[in-house]
């Protein structure tokens, strides 16, 4: 049968169709409930200490000079994030070479490591006394390290490459692998070299998902916190990193309240921009996969850089990080110049002993089956909640201009803002902070639902319409329509946001930070009580569960990419 | 399409299991009669031993139920935004620095407690008792032993010293905006040097190499040279109580702790953390009595290996490796609670001028 | 001219292409006939240089070009799905290859306008070709692969999707303009009349390799296997053993029938043959040579002629007639001998 790949206007169904309306029910509810709500009730109480205060401090050259980097980094940070994540996506999406599914997984690990792990781990690998320093000052018998590196703007791009790769990896390159490339083939015939058919057919044709993948992957940085922080050091504050420190040091609510307005407007702003600019969506065609073993020396050559350029950027921090988890890297007190390494296992038994029996202790186990069980259930309610508003978006209608940048809202509010607006709101039955057990993972679902939402959008929108009509007329039901039809036909795109949702609860400290309950600790949670105090155990033990953490999202990730792969196959 | 259905039903069969978790653990034995519940509100740093919680519980025939709140600038805002309907009956952990913030928006009751009588007056900061205060560490400058004693160097003596020309580059300091390490040593300094003279002080300290970082975690652990982080300063400022811990906590048994603090005059800054009773509270007679617990006997005994900080209650006996390994400033820095509220951003804008900009 | 020579590819590890060899002049448009799934589009991919054969050649005016990169080729190609470019608009696709050769706005415009008036587009070049019927796109991918004056145009089953009396139209309309270009052309299609009103040559292909090419008269009278017979709508076969020679006599279920044709190599009395019997050959009758009695099953009307389906014992065969026939009606046929023809046994 002969399906048409070009864009078609949804043809109006027949009327027991699911309207808009219902689509829109329970994720607008959600929103209302658990984002507006806080939101509402932390501006109302900071507006009306702003009306009868005043805002303290209030600098509009230092808040613009603030608003002006924090633009500045991100924009960086995603134009860094591009140059490396589109070769990369290319390669996954066109060739097949040993170790890419290791490889993709591992891509997708940084992801979940809660900041200071990274840090910790970054200065592993490039820290003053870090593997590579080590190895240089030993190679050139330097004095003193020949990289200084953190502390600076380039740690925190460095940082952010780091973080958000995979997400340019996954999209463009799913994307990429469902490009019709009968059209590449045509333009070729034509008389396109490869180059120029890919920059006349390919890239226009990605182009819709390369935006939005980048959109995503700016306001992951422009409302970056831990990364800011941690790696920037004092001289780089960005408005998430101001709002923090007004809110929490300075208890300056009204003044957090001020800069969390600015920065929802701008986030606003943004999304609208971006929902004008990225109507079209990337059309995309079920074919079989054209993977294929690089050829010709050009494409070995090209596969190999790509392929060791991320397992410099994306495995090797890892690795540095897991390997300080068994190893005991210490000088023999006294003997500053000789470093003697040995293998432990040490800090992973140690994990597992209450050594203070301390009434916080976190066992390794508990921390692992929290920080999934709330994964999961993030899965469940953002990916469901997510499908439903991108379905509910594909509909035709002018509402949809509106509510697709409110939608993503919750991208760009601050976590200090909405954990506070929690407190407001959340204090008595029937949803307590302290007894409800799922606001955690909902606070998590805020976060990730935009994202999925994001990749849902196009995929349903490919779905051709002819299809579902054809099914109608063989008599299945609106719903049936969109379990046999439409479902099968997104499954990947289901199987990218539940790893992502999965993957972003994994990881989440800034909300969590104020909503755990002390008997329900996240691995994150966990990692940074170690990381609280000093002592060479609490170090290792911090990195032994950072370890762990990788492992338990490596596993998540091959397990949804099974369960992926395997209903297509059935299809 | 089976196992379409078997994965939804599982993740259904998570989401139900999940929601029907038991929201407060148990931690005392169960009793005939139904036990009251008191609600303590604190922050991350906070721990103690489940022997001492247990002891309070069958003393008093109680459960306690601990609320967590990140660190003591969110514990205070949680605090004063729920004040109309508190969250829970004894807030611990505001310290002198948020002293006054607290007092002035008023969350807490006043108890005069029996157990004041035998906390010395230096601690009693609220006159009103308020806040009672529980315990207090040191903020102090850590040192890195074996680099000193390599480089042949002498300890600074004094906060002065430190912008010396010999001790360029190897200082490492936390941002007062969003640290409190940071907050306290620039307290220190501002006790030291005053009002008028700290901020030269600073200038001569930039000029001197210091390396300025956002928290504690990035500072002692990436850049102090004597942690596990190998970085290239041997001076952090950190708690007075890190070298103990440095030695309880070391990977391999050790018999010397590898690092000591500086403790001239106004060098270590001085934090006292209180505790109190959140108005609003509707378990008034149990609070007290975990207020007087906590200032008794086993619960300040329990908190230098739990917390690494200090009991006020100097009945208290202090573990071997504290005393070891530990130095308690003789003349340490403070200043008064309100001059802090009132100038603090003042201060830090200050600072930041001069150090940062 | 182009020539391929024996081109073999399998696909998922069983062979598709085993060995074929053909010509194609210049002027010439020659039809690959085959059912779907053949390979014929994989063919087509050879030689436009998208796919590399397993072995074999593609010569062109005797050089062989198989390792000329696609886009050096200079051949043309229009998709199945037309694969029209959904970014652009009709003017950009069908200038597309022109913009490819380097050629100047001025000059691709002009060209572009004269193509667009050669396949009735005129006028459409601002359109969005995603708003265009399934027709126009038909021409506008038609314009495409012809603007730039490629030196041979490749087809594969461009038809597929139109309506009968839009397919007549351009069908008549892509003869024409083959005609009037003299380029050379491959047209690939599994419709036995679309191949004939438009090839000079066609060429039949059964489970990867050639099994008759010729013009189309000449395949469709003289078809080399029943297979062919089959495939161009000849359902009218009986399988039958050769009684005598001279003239051949050959036995069948619906008697022993006089055969003036024979596609067999050797004839002997003895072996084992299928009768094709061309609709043109039977006749009713009630005496003659080769009379077949039986009865008349079904009656169909197709405007200018009725479909009779007469049916004698186990085997039916179907006629064209003018006369009235009723359902159920006992008749004899006759059936010209000059017009039966011997075909190599069946393999059922």
């Amino acid at each position: 049968m002969r399906q048409s790949y070009v864009d078609q206007e949804p043809v109006k169904l027949p009327a027991k169709l699911p309207s808009s309306l219902w689509l829109w029910l329970l994720p607008a509810v959600f929103l209302l409930v658990f984002f507006f709500q806080p939101l509402a009730a932390i501006f109302g109480r900071v507006g009306n200490q702003t009306i009868v205060e005043g805002i303290r401090g209030f600098n509009i050259a230092r808040i613009g000079q603030t608003l002006g980097f924090t633009f500045y980094q991100a924009l960086l940070s995603m134009l860094l994030t591009l140059v490396l994540g589109l070769p990369a996506a290319y390669v996954f999406a066109r060739f097949d070479f040993p170790g890419k599914k290791l490889l993709r997984t591992l891509t997708t690990i940084p992801f979940i490591l809660p900041t200071v792990v990274v840090a910790a781990s970054i200065n592993t690998l490039i820290g003053p006394n870090g593997w590579l320093n080590m190895l240089l000052m030993r190679l050139f018998s330097l004095d003193t390290a020949p990289i200084q590196f953190i502390n600076s703007l380039g740690a925190i791009l460095v940082a952010h490459v780091f973080y958000n790769l995979s997400v340019v990896i996954r999209l463009v390159g799913t994307a990429w692998v469902q490009l019709d490339n009968r059209l590449v083939q045509a333009a070729r015939v034509l008389g396109a070299s490869s180059r120029k058919a890919f920059l006349e057919i390919s890239l226009p044709l990605l182009a819709p998902v390369i935006l939005s993948a980048s959109m995503l992957v700016f306001m992951f940085d422009f409302t970056s916190f831990g990364v800011v922080l941690l790696l920037g050091g004092p001289q780089n504050a960005t408005l998430e990193v101001e709002i923090y420190s007004q809110a929490m040091y300075f208890l300056n609510l009204p003044m957090a309240g001020a800069l969390s307005v600015i920065q929802l407007a701008v986030t606003f702003l943004i999304m609208l921009v971006y929902t004008r600019l990225g109507k079209k969506s990337t059309s995309t065609r079920p074919q079989a996969d054209t993977l294929r073993r690089p050829a010709s020396k050009q494409a070995k050559a090209f596969v190999a850089v790509i392929v060791i350029a991320l397992v410099v950027a994306q495995v090797l921090p890892l690795v540095s990080l897991a390997s300080r988890s068994f190893t005991r890297l210490e000088a023999a007190r006294g003997e500053r110049g000789e470093v003697q390494t040995g293998l432990t296992l040490d800090y992973y038994r140690q994990l597992f002993v209450n050594q203070r029996q301390s009434i916080f202790y976190v066992p390794p186990a508990t921390a692992i089956r929290n920080s999934v069980y709330y994964g999961l259930i993030t899965v469940l309610i953002a990916t469901s909640l997510g499908t439903l508003a991108a379905f509910a978006l594909n509909k035709p209608g002018k509402a949809n201009r509106w509510m697709d940048p409110v939608m993503m809202l919750p991208m760009g509010t601050s976590a200090v803002t909405l954990g506070l607006g929690f407190i407001l709101v959340f204090n008595k039955p029937p949803i307590d902070m302290r007894t409800f057990p799922i606001l955690l993972p909902i606070a998590h679902s805020l976060v990730a639902m935009p994202f999925v939402i994001r990749t849902m959008k196009p995929a349903i929108a490919s779905i051709p319409a002819n299809i579902r009509q054809a099914a109608a007329v063989l008599g299945a039901s609106p719903l049936r329509v969109w379990r046999e039809v439409d479902l099968p036909l997104i499954s990947r795109a289901v199987a990218v946001s539940a790893l992502f949702s999965f993957t972003i609860s994994l990881g989440e400290f800034g909300a969590t930070s104020f909503l755990t309950r002390p008997e329900m600790p996240t691995i994150p949670v966990a990692i940074y009580r170690y990381l609280s105090q000093p002592g060479a155990a609490n170090y290792g033990q911090a990195m032994a569960m950072a370890t762990i953490l990788m492992l338990v999202c490596a596993l998540a990730v091959l397990l949804i990419e099974w369960l992926d792969s395997s209903a297509l196959l059935r299809n | 399409m089976k196992r379409n259905v078997l994965l939804v039903s599982f993740l259904l069969g998570v989401l139900l299991l999940a929601a029907c978790k038991p929201a407060v653990k148990p931690s005392g034995n169960g009793d005939a009669a139904e036990p009251q519940v008191l609600t303590v509100m604190t922050h991350d740093s906070f721990s103690v031993s489940e022997s001492v919680i247990s002891e309070f519980e069958t003393q008093n025939n109680a459960k306690v139920s601990f609320v967590q709140s990140g660190d003591a600038g969110q514990l205070l805002n949680r605090a004063i935004l729920s004040k109309d309907a508190p969250m829970a009956d004894v807030l611990y952990g505001v310290d002198n620095a948020f002293l006054s913030r607290a007092l002035a928006e008023d969350i807490f009751l006043s108890y005069d407690s029996p157990m004041l009588e035998q906390i010395p007056a230096e601690f009693k900061l609220d006159s009103r008792n308020r806040a009672l205060p529980v315990d207090y560490g040191d903020i102090c400058i850590n040192y890195d032993k074996a680099f000193f004693a390599e480089k042949d160097l002498v300890v600074p003596q004094s906060l002065g010293d430190l912008a010396k020309p010999e001790y360029a580059g190897l200082l490492v300091v936390e941002n007062p905006t969003t640290s409190s390490p940071g907050m306290g040593f620039l307290l220190a300094t501002i006790a030291e040097f005053g009002e008028d003279g700290y901020l030269e002080f600073w200038a001569d300290l930039r000029a001197n190499g210091v390396v300025v970082v956002n928290d504690w975690e990035t500072a002692y652990y990436t850049n102090f040279s004597a942690s596990s982080g190998r970085g290239s300063q041997p001076m952090v400022v950190s708690y007075g109580s890190s070298p103990p811990a440095e030695v309880i906590y070391a990977s391999e048994p050790l018999d010397d702790a590898p690092t000591a603090s500086l403790t001239g005059k106004n060098m270590c800054y001085r934090q006292v953390e209180f505790a109190g009773i959140l108005q609003g509270t509707q378990n008034r007679a149990l609070a007290e009595k975990f207020i007087d617990f906590m200032l008794g006997k086993s619960f300040q005994e329990d908190m230098p290996l739990q917390m690494f900080v200090y009991p006020v209650n100097p009945e208290a006996v202090l573990p071997d490796e504290f005393v070891k390994y530990a130095q308690q400033p003789a003349e340490p820095a403070s200043l008064d609670p309100d001059l802090i509220a009132a100038n603090r951003e003042k201060w830090i804008q200050a600072w930041d001028e001069t150090v940062l900009r | 001219m182009l020539e391929v020579k024996n081109i073999t590819k399998s696909y998922e590890g069983k062979p598709l292409l085993k060995g074929l060899s053909f010509t194609v002049e210049k002027g010439q448009t020659v039809c690959l006939l085959g059912a779907s799934g053949s390979g014929k589009s994989t063919l087509l991919r050879i030689i436009a240089g998208i796919e590399t054969q397993e072995s074999g050649s593609v010569l062109w005016d005797g050089k062989d070009i198989s390792q000329v990169p696609v886009h050096e080729r200079g051949f043309g190609l229009m998709f199945q799905d037309y694969a029209l470019f959904p970014h652009r608009n009709v003017f950009d696709n069908v200038a597309f290859g022109l913009k490819m050769k380097g050629i100047s706005h001025e000059d691709a415009r002009r060209r572009v306008n004269e193509v667009l008036e050669m396949v009735s587009m005129a006028g459409f070049s601002r359109r969005k070709v995603t708003d265009l019927s399934g027709g126009e796109q038909q021409r506008v991918a038609l314009a495409r692969a012809l603007a730039p004056n490629p030196k041979l145009l490749m087809f594969d089953e461009p038809l597929g999707a139109l309506d009968r009396t839009l397919r007549e139209q351009v069908l008549h309309d892509l003869r024409d303009l083959l005609h009037a270009t003299h380029i050379p052309a491959i047209y690939v299609t599994h419709d036995q009349e679309e191949a004939f009103s438009i090839g000079h040559k066609v060429i039949l292909t059964n489970e990867g390799v050639i099994v008759q090419q010729g013009k189309p008269e000449e395949v469709y009278k003289q078809p080399a296997t029943a297979w062919v017979a089959r495939f161009l709508g000849q359902d009218n076969l009986v399988p039958g053993m050769v009684k005598v020679l001279k003239p051949v006599i050959v036995s069948t279920p619906l008697g022993d029938l006089q055969v003036g044709r024979s596609c067999c190599d050797e004839l002997h009395p003895g072996c084992e043959v299928t009768l094709l019997i061309p609709p043109s050959s039977i006749q009713p009758a009630v005496e003659g040579i080769n009379v077949v009695p039986g009865r008349v099953e079904d009656v169909i009307f197709k405007g200018q002629v009725n479909q009779v389906v007469f049916r004698s014992g186990d085997f039916s065969l179907q006629f064209a007639s003018t006369s009235a026939f009723t359902e159920g009606e006992t008749i004899q046929i006759s059936l010209d001998p000059r017009e039966l023809l011997c075909l190599e046994k069946e393999s059922m």
